[in-house]
């Protein structure tokens, strides 16, 4: 039998090569065709690039590899042309075919510290197996096979094997067979619902969905169920989860300060795009150059803030440069990383030491990205609107409603004259006969604003009841004691009273006789000289400003009788007022009491436009630059003269409509309020769009000139480099652009070796726990080759040509029989291959830590559906942010927002939320591949007093409540089957019931306990003692099954 | 086969997994990990010291307690005594403090700053400690001073992380992570690596400084805290009893022993014993955070207070932790960033406050150390991550006494497992400017540290995104003229 054994010997060896695989793929080719199981008489000719390249990678390279600088002896053990060529010694280090005539074999085994390689002060020695290997490939000839990864992927056939119809199936068990193992059978249909479900959507299956797929008994039944999970809106939030991890997603900045910013409009375009399956190609595209498409939409805009989820350095002191440059180095490496499953961060110092990455070429990759706006500002522009689709289709109902207002303005105006104003261009019918044009008569004019907050309503009046009234229904009314001064005001009228020659400015008066002032005043606002406009009768006792005896302080005479209304009249020009524009208006006195009322202009104007004058006066005077807050277009239309173009004249009567002329204007004045309303709703809708920050390129002459960074210090800068990609990937075509446009197409290439591969090692990775290339953040020289080679470059070809389709690619793996399989471990599978990579059993292993919190909550039936928008706030202990520099702080949901999907929750950079971080989420400061799984107190903890789980425990303990006439061993079945998709077996309801029995017991001993346990679980706490214990007693047992092993299990 | 069969065949499988790694130590860890597989946990092996690679060689110390100044003090003003600084103060600095200098803070040209604070000669070693320290002053011959300490970064958050990953950027691991993943725990029942924060604020980095960065996250610091529970989620909820608590864990423990019979998966076994750790860890975290326990005089010598938030709580908790062999044990004291631009950063009022607040603390816990015989294995250091100007910062005008961040020398100072105490190493010039002599850059700190813990700072690697990384990246040099 050639089975595998898992000996100390050979983990120690596979320790340096950082890889089981090596160890199942000793001594042969890897995918070798299968054989009987059999061990060969002869071993198998050494494979280069699985058995010796990453030997060489552990041992040798670091001075004897790609990077120049800390080479010694001149001598390349990556290149066979270095290796089998004369060295500065004179020998050469390898002669293919005679492992003892080059001096490589010598050297890895001399006795003599001061020769041995690698030196042993390195700890780094090669064992005896190692050499050997050595040996037996410089005797089979020495060949150098360029690094899998590095050539594009073929198309190879699927074995034949029997029973496997399925292309996963088959090169899985070609290869089982090869090892002498047996797959595991099919999982029992609750076990492969569950699976799948979470898989694919990363929550548990409902009872119900379990139900209705034990009861489809037809064909295909497995399959619909796939396809009623793809098409599920859940299946977006569970694979975001997986790709903001990769875009190193946050809600803040990182650094010290850390302060929030809004990225969520681009975590949402992420869970569309899964769910709408954007083709993974479009998704590149989109993400790294969406700014640089033609016409790009918004959506386009949002995807490119992918690389602004680098971070931000707020803290005072520091140079934007360096922190401009992280970003973009950043940036550089996450591609790399994030596409290519290649760790680039090497060369930003030196070239690589293991894979063929040059200092130079890391800086010209990085130049693609060194040439964009932003520059780590604190309000860390170029930023991009992005509504959210609700807000999209208000917005677009806004403008429908503010262009149809428009239309009925602009109907109207063409109709005609809607009164005497006149709207023709040329149509100014003067009237020849002077007229009272009444501007202040029980109230303001429009727009006016008034000296006091309450508006023209916390003025004193008197009606026709208590005083006298000249005009209208009622009157000022002003009282001063003894000399004092007082007064009211009003300026802004939006529309003006134009002081032409011929005109007369009046008010109306009415002193009360048993207390007279010292002395009136009325005073003018003009919009060219303010208030330097007074006009005053009897002493010289308001001194509020002006020079008297001139027109900024006139007097005009005494104080008119009083106990009676008098008309005051002043020509304009005593005041200062000739060919000015009046929009405000005081009546001031000394002492006394004092009424005023009906004041305004005697004018020419006609009639029926009192106040002002027609479109042609308007127009006048916005060309003698006597109308002020007109828009430069409206200038430039005003200017024209005539003809007038449709458009000059729409936007000339619009503005006069809605800005000018705002009351008497009959039809107008309704469609006016309608535009306003609109405009403010609108204005309303975009205030509250997020604004978040994009990739914007900067202008050809504002390039950035890109150096090599000398020993990685960005103030030390080399040779000047140009966007290019590294010479060893695949070759950067001379049709695509020099730009992040290029770069994506260059990415997206089918010649590119590396994009397929590693996204559907990383969609297999989510599936089965271990990724076919288990370091998924290493397809270099130095990451652990494929356990199934020819797998991976079928399931990559495969993707790429059902159209980059990522709901195609997941639906191949789930209707695999190699998925289907049940994970029970068997006798001797941990023996054979303790970590499952040769897939002889199904997946099984701990959820992500999104998972582990939706799947309680949807268990305890508080999963709270709503998706997209801002990031929400579930209970989180006190004290966990400790915010330096802000008074941020986290105030917790209180309402079905602390019940969200995890994606959703607040993601602070420097401070995660804590159970998230327990179950080994990343802080997302970097672009993370892959997370770690680890098994620690601390997740217990957080599965059994977490509020957030104390809460779900109460919802479940409720769940299992619900109908009266279930007895207990029914209502723990219902709590199981939420949790685990299965019934409990007798044995365990048994336990349960032991459990809830003792809970009784113990709580009806305590019930001020029972009832505090039920204001934890956050459920109502009954009047009665007994209905108390009942519950808590129930959130007991719903709190053991929330934390069951086989809930935190994918199996 | 019975439920029996099942469970010990498992267990067995489970130990032969766990004395694999045994074997190969460390790679052992870094296999297990890139393998995806679960890690043992925080202190759940009998013996932690065989899982992991154990000291290279032999240790000078088996814990930490690392005390960090978070905002840098003044060397000047501390324990780095310039009289010359006196004589020129008030006097524009010498152009040659400013030739290819950026600052912080600092603009045009400064003015010398002397120390306005009296020093002398203390113990039998006769080392200099300002008038502000005075119980310091006291356990001076414990001390090993290093004047000639250095980095590269003057902001804080680069520079701590500088300090406590080996790189100024975030994602690496952090010292005390290194040295759990080198080391292993030596307690059953508590986090290995234990935080500890006062002055209300984390330090500048935030969390990251005691993050595991790449490493597996069992690795990370557990900040233990004052107020609310000392273990995010230590307590049970109110209305649950600890009887109740442990009735329901048997049932959970019965039920997950079933299931991990039936379907024969060792990670279930994991997860039971991880479940009765924390079920022991309800009961000592709280128990060894609870200061409570200590009779007055004792708190009397820290100035503790139960019930309270502090640095001196800190510092006893800090012996209390060092008792039950917790690795490595780091405090955060924020306030120590002193500017100068009002009161409450200035070196008149803010520094002495400071000063006040930790001077006898921290000379209580050498002596409470020192007696209980605990400081011959337990390394103490005391520092911030830079140093201050020589120059008053005077920020737009400020009339308040302050200085700038400084990256080119701070003093430092260690005591206890194996240091060479009662000595000075390393010189600055007259005026505290510039080192002269024995220059300490922080990746020799690191080494030196990792060192008397028993480590070789360039054989603690991680493999990492194809590249082996370690604290102290490609640099550092062991300073042995530090140990004893």
């Amino acid at each position: 039998m050639r089975t595998f054994r898992f000996t100390p010997r050979r983990v120690a060896a596979a320790i340096g090569l950082g890889t089981l695989v090596v160890l199942v793929g000793f001594g042969r080719r890897p995918d070798a065709q299968p054989g009987p199981g059999i061990a060969a008489p002869t071993p198998a000719p050494v494979d280069f690039n699985t058995e010796i390249r990453p030997l060489l990678g552990r041992a040798c390279l670091s001075c004897h590899g790609p990077d120049s600088a800390a080479r010694q002896a001149g001598l390349r053990l990556d290149l066979a042309s270095s290796a089998t060529s004369t060295l500065e010694s004179g020998r050469r280090a390898i002669v293919p075919g005679d492992p003892d005539a080059g001096a490589l074999l010598g050297r890895v085994t001399a006795s003599n510290p001061a020769r041995r390689m690698p030196p042993p002060k390195t700890g780094l020695a090669l064992t005896d197996a190692e050499i050997d290997r050595l040996r037996r490939w410089i005797a089979e000839g020495a060949a150098y096979d360029p690094h899998w990864a590095f050539v594009p992927p073929g198309r190879p056939t699927p074995p034949t094997v029997i029973g496997a119809a399925h292309p996963i199936d088959a090169f899985i068990r070609a290869r089982l067979a090869e090892e002498g193992l047996a797959p595991s059978p099919e999982a029992d249909r609750e076990t492969l619902i569950r699976r799948v479900t979470l898989d694919l959507t990363g929550l548990p299956p409902t009872v119900e969905e379990v139900d209705a797929y034990l009861a489809d008994v037809e064909p295909g039944a497995y399959e619909r169920v796939v396809d009623r999970l793809l098409a599920s809106p859940r299946y977006g939030e569970r694979w975001a989860s997986l790709w903001l991890d990769l875009a190193r997603y946050a809600d803040t900045k990182g650094y010290e300060a850390d302060r929030r910013r809004t990225m969520w409009p681009y975590r949402d375009w992420v869970i569309r795009a899964f769910n709408d399956d954007m083709p993974f190609d479009r998704f590149t595209v989109e993400q790294i150059a969406g700014d640089l498409l033609p016409d790009p939409t918004t959506a386009q805009l949002v995807a490119t803030a992918f690389h602004r989820n680098t971070m931000t350095n707020d803290e005072g002191g520091t140079d934007d440069e360096e922190f401009r440059v992280a970003a973009v180095i950043d940036r550089t490496n996450t591609t790399m990383q994030a596409w290519m499953g290649l760790s680039m961060g090497c060369a930003q110092c030196h070239t690589h030491k293991y894979d063929p990455i040059t200092h130079d070429e890391y800086y010209s990759f990085y130049d693609f990205f060194n040439q964009s706006e932003d520059s780590d500002q604190m309000d860390d522009r170029p930023l991009q609107a992005a509504p959210t689709p609700e807000q999209t289709i208000a917005l677009r109902d806004a403008r429908a409603t503010l262009d149809d207002a428009y239309r009925r303005l602009d109907d109207t105006i063409a109709a005609g004259p809607t009164t005497a104003t006149d709207f023709g261009d040329a149509r100014f019918r003067p009237r020849d006969e002077a007229r009272d044009l009444l501007w202040i008569d029980d109230d303001v004019p429009a727009g006016a604003t008034t000296d006091a907050p309450g508006g023209v309503d916390a003025w004193t009046w008197v009606g026709e009841d208590d005083g006298p009234v000249r005009s209208g229904a009622r009157a000022i009314r002003l009282a001063a004691p003894g000399r004092e001064v007082t007064q009211v005001y009003f300026n802004h009228a939006r529309r003006h009273l134009d002081i032409d020659a011929g005109t007369r400015l009046f008010a109306h008066v009415h002193l009360d006789p048993e207390d007279p002032p010292a002395a009136i005043m009325l005073q003018w606002y003009s919009i060219q000289q303010g208030w330097s406009h007074r006009a005053y009768w009897g002493e010289n006792a308001i001194d509020l400003g002006g020079v008297d005896g001139g027109p900024t302080r006139r007097r005009i005479g005494d104080l008119p009788p009083t106990g009676r209304w008098v008309r005051l009249e002043i020509d304009p020009a005593d005041v200062g007022l000739t060919d000015l524009s009046v929009n405000g208006w005081a009546f001031t006195q000394a002492g006394g009491t004092v009424t005023w009322d009906a004041a305004g202009l005697t004018t020419t104007a006609p009639d029926d436009a009192p106040y002002v004058h027609d479109l042609d006066a308007w127009i006048a005077r916005v060309n003698e630059g006597r109308w002020p807050d007109v828009p430069d277009d409206l200038r430039v239309a005003a200017a024209a003269g005539l003809p007038r173009t449709d458009a000059q004249r729409r936007a000339l009567h619009r503005h006069f409509a809605l800005m000018v002329s705002v009351d008497d204007l009959g039809p107008v004045l309704p469609l006016a309020e309608s535009v306003r309303a609109a405009e403010a709703r609108i204005a309303s809708i975009e205030t509250s769009v997020p604004m978040l920050p994009i990739m914007r390129e900067r202008p050809e002459p504002d390039r950035r000139a890109t150096h090599v960074h000398q020993r990685g210090n960005y103030r030390d800068p080399g040779a000047r480099v140009t966007a290019d990609v590294p010479a060893a990937l695949s070759a950067f075509r001379p049709e695509w652009p020099r730009d992040r446009l290029g770069l994506a197409s260059w990415l997206t290439s089918r010649d590119n070796p590396l994009t397929a591969r590693v996204f559907v090692n990383r969609i297999w990775e989510a599936m089965f726990g271990i990724g076919l290339v288990e370091t998924a953040e290493d397809f270099g020289v130095q990451g652990t080759p494929p356990s199934h080679p020819r797998l991976l470059d079928w399931l990559a070809t495969d993707f790429m040509d059902h159209d980059w389709r990522v709901k195609a690619l997941c639906r191949r793996i789930v209707t695999s029989a190699t998925y289907q399989q049940s994970s029970d471990v068997r006798d001797g599978d941990l023996e054979h291959d303790a970590y499952n990579r040769l897939l002889a059993r199904g997946p099984r292993f701990r959820l992500p830590a999104e998972m582990v919190r939706d799947q309680a909550l949807a268990a305890a039936g508080l999963l709270a559906p709503t998706m997209y928008g801002p990031p929400v706030f579930p209970p989180q202990p006190d004290g966990v942010w400790m915010v330096v520099y802000s008074d941020d702080h986290w105030a917790t949901d209180v309402d079905a927002d602390r019940f969200r999907r995890g994606v959703y929750t607040f993601w602070r950079r420097t401070s995660p939320y804590p159970s998230m971080t327990t179950f080994d989420a990343p802080s997302r400061e970097f672009c993370v591949s892959r997370r770690l799984r680890t098994n620690t107190p601390l997740q217990a903890l957080v599965l059994l007093n977490d509020p957030v789980y104390i809460e779900a425990a109460g919802g479940l303990a409720l769940r299992m409540l619900d109908g009266s006439d279930l007895d207990d061993d029914a209502r723990i079945a219902c709590g199981v089957r939420r949790c685990v998709a299965r019934a409990p077996s007798e044995a365990e309801t048994a336990m349960l019931v032991d459990l809830l029995s003792d809970a009784r017991q113990a709580l009806a001993a305590a019930p001020d306990q029972a009832g505090a346990l039920l204001r934890e679980a956050r459920v109502d706490v009954p009047p009665d003692d007994a209905t108390t214990v009942e519950r808590a007693s129930w959130v007991v047992v719903a709190n053991v099954l929330l934390n069951l092993d086989e809930m935190l299990v994918k199996r | 086969m019975t439920k029996h069969d099942g469970l010990s065949r498992m267990q067995d499988v489970t130990r032969r997994h766990f004395l694999t790694q045994c074997r190969v130590g460390i790679g052992g860890i870094a296999l297990a990990s890139m393998l995806g597989r679960d890690l043992p946990a925080l202190g759940d092996v009998p013996d932690a010291t065989r899982t992991f690679a154990g000291p290279h060689f032999a240790p000078r110390a088996k814990r930490v307690i690392y005390l960090h100044m978070a905002g840098s003090p003044p060397q000047q003003d501390l324990f780095d005594y310039k009289p010359r600084l006196n004589e020129l103060n008030g006097r524009p600095c010498p152009d040659s403090l400013l030739e290819n200098e950026r600052f912080a803070f600092i603009k045009g040209h400064p003015t010398i700053l002397g120390s306005p604070y009296s020093f002398a000669r203390h113990g039998r070693s006769g080392g200099w400690v300002s008038e502000l320290m005075p119980r310091l002053a006291d356990v001076v011959d414990e001390l090993v001073f290093v004047r000639s300490m250095y980095t590269d970064q003057f902001n804080h958050a680069p520079a701590q992380l500088f300090l406590y990953t080996g790189s100024p950027r975030l994602g690496r691991p952090s010292m005390g992570s290194w040295l759990l993943y080198g080391l292993g725990s030596e307690n059953r029942d508590l986090p290995g690596f234990v935080v500890l924060v006062s002055g209300a604020k984390t330090p500048s980095a935030g969390k990251s400084v005691w993050g595991s960065g790449f490493l597996p996250s069992v690795f990370q610091g557990c900040q233990c805290r004052a107020s609310g529970d000392p273990v995010l989620y230590v307590s049970d909820p109110d209305g649950l009893s600890r009887d109740l608590r442990r009735r329901g864990l048997d049932t959970l423990r019965d039920l997950n022993a079933r299931r991990a019979a039936e379907t024969g998966d060792p990670e279930t076994l994991d997860r039971i014993a991880q479940y009765e750790l924390a079920f022991r860890m309800q009961m000592s975290v709280p128990e060894v955070m609870d200061i409570g326990r200590e009779p007055q005089h004792v708190l009397d010598l820290y100035g503790a207070t139960p019930g309270g938030s502090s640095f001196a709580n800190n510092c006893l908790l800090a012996r209390r932790l060092a008792e039950q062999d917790v690795r490595f044990i780091q405090l955060f004291d924020w306030g120590w960033d002193t500017h100068g631009t009002n009161p409450s950063d200035d070196i008149i009022t803010q520094l002495p406050r400071k000063c006040r607040e930790t001077d006898q603390p921290i000379a209580a816990l050498i002596l409470d150390l020192k007696q209980r015989g605990l400081l011959d294995d337990t390394l103490v250091v005391w520092s911030g991550e830079f140093g201050r100007t020589a120059m008053n910062e005077k920020r737009n005008g400020s009339v308040y006494l302050g200085r700038d961040h400084h990256p080119h020398c701070f003093t430092i100072w260690m005591a206890g497992g194996g240091v060479r105490a009662g000595t000075v190493y390393g010189a600055t010039d007259d005026l505290g400017y510039r080192i002269v002599e024995n220059p300490v850059h922080v990746h020799d700190l690191q080494a030196t540290i990792l060192h008397l813990l028993g480590l070789d700072h360039e054989q603690l690697t991680y493999r990492f995104q194809g590249r082996r990384f370690r604290l102290t990246d490609v640099h550092g040099n062991v300073v042995h003229d530090l140990m004893a």
